[in-house]
């Protein structure tokens, strides 16, 4: 029953991690949540994106929860990460191969 | 009587053993480490999986695994934004954030294990300042077109190593502030838990708020030495990661306010466990900002070294020579070499003083 749908990307610049196990996990109403990445780097002559990413690792729980029903034996790890999008950095993947 | 004591003693549980080894309803009440429960070794795993593949970050704000026995939370509307920012004078600015929002919640939860992790790598961070200090290097006049900022950077200086080393003190200033930011964030921020949970977390988050302070002055006089002593523009690195320690702020406090949510709505555990949250996010911001101070400041030195190597070579002078150079305020560009294909040496950068 374990998910995984992250993807973050190779060496980040910056990460944030959590995780939570429990034992038994109950939801009286069904929550409604939004998780919104952003980010850029302005330098006097350019601009870069930043390449953000997140996702979850579950455990014995669905991605829509019911209201009511106990989960047990519930894990969730949440990763969330940000790369600055820079051709010209050092460990890019493409310049390495150039 | 003797024997009674000696009889409760006994049926203690979890006594005369290490922490590891005792029952797991003990440590969990005590939030003590385990030889291994799910949480734990995720943990363990990804920390190794960072040290393996990604490099050790800069900055690791951790929080190993705290436990709860139950939580009751609820929920309307909670607003959440994390955001990580830099800016080296006004040529920089670097902005990654997270905005997260809760509509209603309603949640019980028993038997809880969570661990939170924040890292950050600088590299690429100080590789762009370089890169844009480098420019200026190369294109003076480029600085006579940034108009205000310039000002600020280099009032009545000719040159662009002249205006910059005068930013340096600046940016050791502004880094010492922001890692004293962090320190009163995170006392305040601890302070606004023991509200909830108790007087005695406050005056934890008071404490330590002042040491991490302590450490911010530090940590800013290092950067401020760092730049005065290279007279280039390392130190822009130092404002930057200065200024990404004072959003460390936010990330502390955002974490702690969720604690503190945690802890004002369950009982006497919860309010147990939000202050062992409090202590260890407490000290986890005192070594964070100890030790993002040592990185503005091993930052800003490999950066001031590249780029006296890069002028060096382009100088046909040895490093030596470009350091004595500066020390005795000599001109390296009007100084003949005499070393190998006229590199110029310590002795003609000496000789050149005294003529």
């Amino acid at each position: 029953m374990a998910r995984k749908d992250r993807h973050p990307p190779e060496r980040p610049d910056v990460e944030i991690g959590a995780s939570v196990k429990a034992d038994s996990l109950r939801f009286r109403k069904k929550p409604k949540t939004e998780v919104e990445l952003h980010g850029e780097v302005v330098e006097p002559d350019r601009r870069h994106d930043v390449d953000t990413s997140s996702g979850s690792e579950r455990e014995n729980l669905p991605d829509e929860v019911e209201p009511g029903v106990t989960y047990r034996d519930v894990s969730v790890r949440w990763h969330a990460t940000a790369r600055i999008e820079d051709d010209e950095r050092e460990d890019n993947p493409e310049r390495r191969k150039r | 009587m003797m024997a009674a004591t000696k009889s409760k003693s006994k049926s203690k549980p979890g006594a005369g053993r290490r922490a590891s080894e005792k029952t797991e309803k003990y440590r969990f009440a005590q939030n003590l480490e385990g030889q291994g429960t799910a949480a734990e070794r995720e943990y363990r795993d990804y920390a190794l999986e960072d040290s393996d593949s990604r490099g050790e970050p800069d900055v690791l704000l951790d929080v190993p695994v705290v436990k709860v026995d139950s939580i009751h939370l609820e929920v309307d509307d909670l607003d959440a934004h994390v955001e990580l920012r830099a800016k080296v004078l006004d040529l920089v600015k670097l902005n990654a954030g997270v905005d997260v929002h809760l509509g209603k919640l309603r949640l019980d939860i028993k038997g809880v294990e969570a661990q939170a992790l924040l890292k950050v790598r600088l590299d690429h961070v100080a590789a762009i300042v370089d890169r844009v200090l480098t420019t200026l290097d190369r294109n003076p006049e480029l600085v006579k077109s940034l108009g205000r900022t310039v000002e600020q950077v280099g009032q009545g200086a000719g040159h662009a190593l002249d205006e910059t080393g005068g930013a340096v003190e600046e940016i050791g200033e502004g880094a010492g502030d922001a890692v004293q930011d962090v320190g009163s964030g995170a006392g305040q921020a601890v302070g606004d838990i023991g509200e909830g949970a108790g007087q005695a977390v406050g005056d934890i988050g008071e404490g330590a708020g002042q040491a991490v302070g302590d450490v911010g002055q530090g940590a800013g006089q290092a950067v401020g030495e760092v730049g005065e002593g290279a007279g280039q523009a390392v130190g822009d690195i130092g404002e930057g990661a200065g200024e990404t320690l004072g959003e460390l702020e936010q990330v502390v406090s955002g974490t702690l306010q969720s604690g503190g949510d945690v802890g004002g709505s369950t009982g006497d555990i919860a309010k147990l466990a939000t202050k062992i949250v409090a202590q260890q996010l407490m000290g986890a911001a005192a070594e964070e900002a100890r030790e993002l101070g040592l990185a503005a400041t091993r930052k800003a030195l490999e950066v001031g070294e590249r780029r006296r190597q890069r002028r060096a070579d382009e100088l046909n002078a040895t490093e030596a020579a470009l350091r004595k150079a500066e020390e005795l305020e000599v001109d390296i560009e009007g100084v003949e070499g005499s070393g190998p294909e006229g590199r110029i040496t310590i002795r003609d950068v000496r000789e050149a003083a005294e003529a």
